[in-house]
């Protein structure tokens, strides 16, 4: 699980609708702001609210 | 007997490094020339480094500055007493201390240990930190922003600027953030302090004491956000510190043993939260209307037209309290039963932040419509679990051609914190919405596992073995609620012959999900067919095999392969993750023509793949939802080459070693989208003449690290030393953003503002030229590779010491 890439290791399991199951290609990452789910932290610079929370919420993307 | 009981102790229980330490460091004193005396060496020197590029990659975990070169190890053993004691790399940020002593009723341990984790030294941000941990941007340009997009009529920013880009076009610009950010170091470091102590009350009954305290401080990059589009990214200050504390009690007999243990740790962190500006917004966004048509913004978790500062948490506080037994006994020569049982507490009783640090939110005309945002269920988490974690082992060979192990495991991890409701909620501080029903609840876990072998030995040197697995794990809060590993296992070892060896192994395990709810699946918003891989139905084929030939006593091949094949399925998967394969093969080959000569090289090839499917749609009725045209996989496809050499030359001319090594890595990885969707968005051209799908380029890497170390001995006490190493990173990763043309970050492209960190190519070297001063009588047989790590290959290799460890405490090669 550790040398997966985000968002595909990501998109192993959140096959959601909107954005999770997105196609995170090229033309993304040159074009719109969705890219900022493919470089640098990726998914993970949106979800603090649920991977660094100390609230019991955690399995929603809420605080 | 004593010995051995310890060895099992050691393994049942997770040591700390200083325990481990603790337990091994006398062993090595006694590993010296002569019986009582004084051994270990003094390494000392000049150091100078030169690097170019992503600096702090080359050092990632050493601090490789100019300067002082250190590493001392000092040991004495007299008929009373063993003293060992060390010191390396001295007022660096990598520094080590270590003091074991031991006399035949106690012994003592003390560890200092620093480790650095160093992220970039040419990270960029807007932001500066007014207070610990509350970061601001300069008001002006954040008003000049707001001014731009609101309210009417607003006043655009000067031609070529943008706030953040979120298109094409406005990503061609430079954010107004750009001039405002500056350069910085971003580090931090790991301080670990830990004492031991030891005392053997009677030949049979030990007391042991321990505590560690590990203290984390500096800067890591982490990712926060005021909306989709908005996504920040900022060098959060850590300053927390984890003290462990340990006591145990070790009752030791010949026909078995007995020890109770107590373990408390504590975790704390100065920082309950984290506050940052809003780069969009000078003030809390308020469209002067009255709820539900404002003063926020419906729109603002995605358009960024929410607060004026963010707030998320840090790490909570919290703390686990472990009781522990563990026994064994030795019915006799050939047969032993141990077993522990822990029963652990584990608590988070932090603050919660609020709800929002946004004000036009925490008002009363907003909690007339959203009165469960008024205030927090509960101030603080009150989040408790407990366990209780069994151990059982048998081992018996009740004839000398079988051999039977038995091993059972139970763990039960009780989540009983009270459910915390949430029927409203704030989205990234911008926009209020009801969340009804929705509460967060703890998730709990019994597993039991039992696995059992059977080995026989028919012919001579070699050993068949034939064993079975179960797996249970009973859950709450998952699509399944049940879940069970069935597998067996095969191998074959030949070992113990003078010129062959042999190791075959293959596993079978077949996973099955029971109790499975769709409807959690679609509590989730995710589509029906989707399974999580790590509770969908699994078949694993896992074989492996090495083969050591030793022709000749001076020289030894070996080859080895693994292969590792996960499937995932169950009744109605449509979505997820379907396939992972790995293999790697291995060949090498050692030769020692005399005691002055060894040298090898080794190399390796790994193969990593994995097939997943998903569907871009929209929730239902939308008929995108059911329909497959929208279906997308990717095909992850990496592989690796490895390659190591080695020569060492050691008194092959007088009193003189020379080692050289040198290491190499490459990797491909490759992400290759593709199904209906993807045809379709290829097919289909954008305002501006785009394409709206392309493939992304591989991630590749190439990492080479050379090395060179030669020591000159005047005599047997004294002698000099240079070492040179290099190092070098070839990187590309589409997900590292920079400046074009250049290897510098861009912290202002699409969607964000960051700090820039990610992968770039760096090379460095480090020469250093030492003195040494030995307590050891030279010894002037050659180690063979085997033999290397124990550093007992003559005056100048004691263990611990010496060029080569510098240069494999380096982040070594890269994974993507």
């Amino acid at each position: 699980m550790l040398v997966a890439k985000q968002p595909y290791l990501c998109q192993r399991c959140h096959v959601t609708s909107r954005h999770p199951p997105t196609i995170y290609d090229g033309y993304l990452l040159k074009n719109s702001q969705n890219a900022n789910r493919i470089y640098g932290r990726s998914c993970v610079v949106c979800h603090q609210m649920v991977h660094g929370s100390n609230s019991p919420n955690g399995k929603a993307f809420l605080r | 007997m004593r010995n051995r009981v310890v060895t099992v102790t050691a393994a049942l229980l997770l040591a700390s490094a200083i325990h481990a330490k603790a337990q091994t460091k006398p062993a090595e004193a006694t590993s010296g020339n002569a019986p009582w005396g004084v051994t270990g060496m003094a390494d000392v020197g000049v150091r100078v480094t030169d690097a170019n590029g992503d600096e702090a990659r080359f050092e990632r975990y050493r601090d490789l500055r100019s300067g002082l070169f250190t590493n001392c190890v000092f040991g004495k053993q007299t008929d009373g007493y063993l003293l060992d004691v060390t010191a390396k790399n001295i007022g660096y940020r990598d520094q080590q201390y270590a003091v074991d002593y031991q006399n035949s009723k106690f012994r003592f341990s003390f560890l200092y240990d620093s480790i650095p984790l160093n992220y970039c030294y040419n990270c960029l941000t807007p932001w500066r930190e007014a207070s610990a941990n509350s970061w601001v941007l300069d008001d002006a340009v954040q008003n000049q922003v707001q001014k731009s997009r609101y309210p009417a009529p607003v006043t655009p920013l000067p031609p070529g600027f943008v706030a953040i880009p979120t298109n094409y076009l406005q990503n061609q610009l430079t954010s107004v953030y750009r001039a405002q950010a500056q350069t910085f170091e971003m580090q931090s470091r790991r301080d670990t302090t830990g004492v031991k102590f030891g005392y053997d009350m009677t030949n049979d009954v030990a007391l042991s004491v321990d505590f560690t305290s590990t203290k984390k401080s500096g800067y890591q990059p982490f990712g926060m956000s005021h909306a989709f589009s908005n996504a920040n990214e900022l060098p959060v200050q850590l300053d927390n510190r984890t003290n462990d504390f340990g006591a145990a009690v070790e009752w030791v007999r010949p026909q078995g043993m007995f020890r109770a243990a107590f373990e408390r740790s504590m975790f704390s962190n100065q920082f309950n939260d984290v506050l940052w500006d809003n780069p969009l917004n000078l003030t809390d966004y308020n469209n002067g209307l009255q709820p539900p048509s404002g003063p926020y913004d419906a729109n603002g978790y995605s358009n960024g037209n929410g607060a004026a500062r963010g707030r998320i948490s840090s790490f909570p506080d919290n703390s686990m309290t472990v009781v522990s037994f563990m026994g064994l006994y030795k019915f006799n020569r050939t047969t032993t039963l141990n077993g522990t049982v822990q029963v652990s507490d584990q608590s988070n009783d932090d603050d919660l932040i609020p709800w929002t640090s946004n004000a036009q939110i925490n008002q009363p005309s907003v909690w007339a419509l959203f009165p469960h945002l008024a205030a927090l269920p509960r101030p603080t988490a009150e989040a408790k679990v407990r366990g209780v974690n069994a151990l059982v082992n048998f081992t018996s060979r009740p004839v000398r051609w079988m051999g039977v192990n038995a091993k059972y495991r139970h763990n039960t991890h009780s989540n009983i914190s009270r459910p915390f409701p949430y029927d409203e909620n704030v989205r990234f501080d911008a926009v209020s919405e009801e969340t009804p029903g929705e509460f967060a609840e703890g998730h709990s876990v019994i597993r039991d596992t039992f696995d059992a072998s059977v080995s026989f030995s028919p012919l001579a040197y070699s050993t068949l073995r034939v064993g079975y697995l179960y797996d249970n794990y009973d859950r709450t809060g998952r699509t399944h609620n049940d879940m069970r590993d069935q597998g067996m296992r095969l191998t074959w070892d030949t070992v113990g012959t003078a010129w062959l060896s042999v190791r075959v192994g293959y596993e079978y395990i077949d996973r099955t999900g029971f109790g499975f709810s769709e409807q959690a699946v679609e509590d989730a918003a995710a589509q029906p067919g989707l399974r999580f891989y790590d509770e969908a139905d699994r078949e694993r084929n896992r074989f492996n095999a090495m083969v050591t030939l030793t022709p000749f006593q001076t020289m030894d091949f070996t080859a080895s392969v693994t292969y590792t094949d996960d499937h995932y399925g169950g009744p109605g998967m449509e979505f997820g993750l379907f396939d992972v394969t790995n293999t790697a093969y291995n060949v090498g080959v050692n030769y020692t023509p005399s005691d002055h000569v060894a040298m090898g090289v080794n190399y390796g090839r790994d193969d990593f793949s994995t097939y997943q499917r998903a569907r871009n749609a929209n929730p239902p009725p939308d008929p995108s939802w059911t329909d497959p045209n929208r279906d997308w996989t990717l095909d992850n496809d990496e592989k690796v080459n490895n390659v190591d050499v080695y020569v060492d030359l050691l008194n092959m001319f007088k009193n003189t070693g020379i080692r050289f090594a040198y290491n190499y890595s490459d990797s491909d990885n490759a992400f290759v989208l593709g199904g209906p969707r993807t045809v379709t968005l290829f097919n289909t051209i954008d305002a501006n003449g785009f394409r709206t799908f392309e493939q992304l380029p591989d991630v590749t890497n190439d990492w080479q690290q050379f090395m060179i170390d030669l020591k000159y001995s005047f005599n047997a006490k004294v002698g000099f030393a240079i070492g040179y190493f290099y190092e070098k990173l070839s990187i590309s990763d589409f997900a590292t953003i920079n400046l074009p043309g250049t290897d510098q970050p861009r912290i202002d492209y699409l969607g964000g503002l960051t700090t820039g960190y990610g992968n770039r190519p760096y090379n460095g070297s480090t020469f250093a030229a030492r003195l040494l001063y030995t307590f050891l009588a030279p010894v002037t047989s050659i180690a063979r590779r085997a033999g290397r790590s124990t550093g007992a290959a003559g005056p100048f290799f004691v263990r611990g010491t010496g060029f080569r460890g510098l240069a494999e405490s380096g982040a070594g090669p890269p994974r993507i």
